[in-house]
């Protein structure tokens, strides 16, 4: 294959990949509303069952009081979390919640929690580890392949 | 999802396995396997640029997340083929990053999550959203996850130095 041909390929596959993000923001692929929602009209999803995935912000008596989403964010105050499960949660850490709104949806009434990240350490070791596992495919590939800039091609290195 | 080292294991050991089948699969082409198990986690891009820049910059909603999809796993190996010289290479380069990838997608399937289904509805995207009980393994943070990967690649190491001992011997 030319190389100009391969460049432009390489671009047209890269704008479909690009249209695939678009297309995927758009899409409706959750049966529950999600912060977006809630945002834009927090009443009438009192009583709806959601699936959050949350980050903490602090641990109270009985209540967890976290934000969902990025841009914009929902404040909840979560309820009837597993005390035991409470006791270990610190701020930042990342948890999922499944459970009912109210209170014009600034409340999630718990009915489970699973905790992704209790705090730094879990991340740390999550990104520090995947990093190890990016280093290892990197370099197992470049030990078989090399690239050929000119060409901007990946050729099979001599004698392996 | 599961982190990156147990997905790299875990394709090493798939594809090393393949390999004792499959006669031009040596190699070279597993570590091309490799790097395809974490092409769906592309979708972490969104750490250096994040979404929300792009969706103002484009003026349209976009999300990494499709990176992480069926979709995804086609046109990422589709990108990674191309970049291969000969037309066998690009075919093969192909399968081994989409069953690299698929078996990114796979490995990520039975996490926890807090209402009891998998996240097959992102999965799958393009295809339609459909959602099915999830047994909950474990979550990313589980460090257990890599010891089983390495209790199952290890076996697979042996045995492929074995066969390749005997394949050596005159």
């Amino acid at each position: 294959m030319k190389t100009t041909r391969r460049v432009a390929v390489v671009g047209l596959l890269v704008v479909v990949g690009v249209s695939l993000c678009v297309a995927s923001a758009g899409a409706d692929l959750w049966a529950y509303p999600g912060p977006d929602d809630i945002a834009a009209d927090p009443g009438p999803h009192d009583g709806q069952q959601v699936l959050a995935f949350v980050e903490v912000q602090s641990v109270e008596d009985e209540t967890v009081v976290v934000i969902w989403g990025s841009n914009p964010t929902v404040e909840l105050a979560v309820e009837e979390a597993p005390s035991d499960l409470r006791e270990r949660l610190q701020p930042g850490a990342a948890i999922q919640v499944y459970g009912q709104l109210e209170s014009d949806s600034t409340v999630l009434v718990a009915d489970e929690v699973v905790v992704d990240y209790h705090g730094t350490a879990d991340r740390l070791y999550t990104y520090g580890i995947s990093i190890l596992g990016g280093v290892i495919a990197a370099g197992v590939f470049l030990w078989y392949w090399q690239i050929n800039w000119r060409k901007l091609q990946f050729e099979p290195r001599g004698g392996r | 999802m599961a982190e990156w080292l147990t997905h790299v294991i875990l394709a090493y050991a798939l594809f090393t396995a393949a390999g004792w089948y499959i006669e031009w699969l040596d190699r070279k082409w597993v570590a091309v396997g490799m790097v395809g198990s974490i092409l769906p986690d592309l979708n972490r891009l969104d750490l250096l640029i994040g979404a929300d820049q792009i969706t103002a910059l484009l003026g349209i909603p976009f999300d990494w997340g499709g990176l992480h999809t069926l979709g995804g796993a086609v046109v990422l190996s589709a990108i990674g083929a191309v970049l291969f010289a000969t037309r066998t290479q690009q075919y093969r380069a192909f399968s081994l990053l989409f069953a690299g990838a698929l078996s990114h997608l796979i490995v990520d399937l039975p996490q926890k999550y807090a209402d009891g289904l998998m996240v097959t509805n992102q999965y799958l995207f393009p295809l339609p959203p459909w959602r099915v009980p999830t047994p909950g393994w474990y979550v990313s943070a589980d460090r257990w996850v890599v010891i089983v990967s390495l209790a199952i690649a290890l076996p697979v190491f042996v045995a492929d130095y074995y066969r390749r001992q005997q394949v050596a011997e005159p």
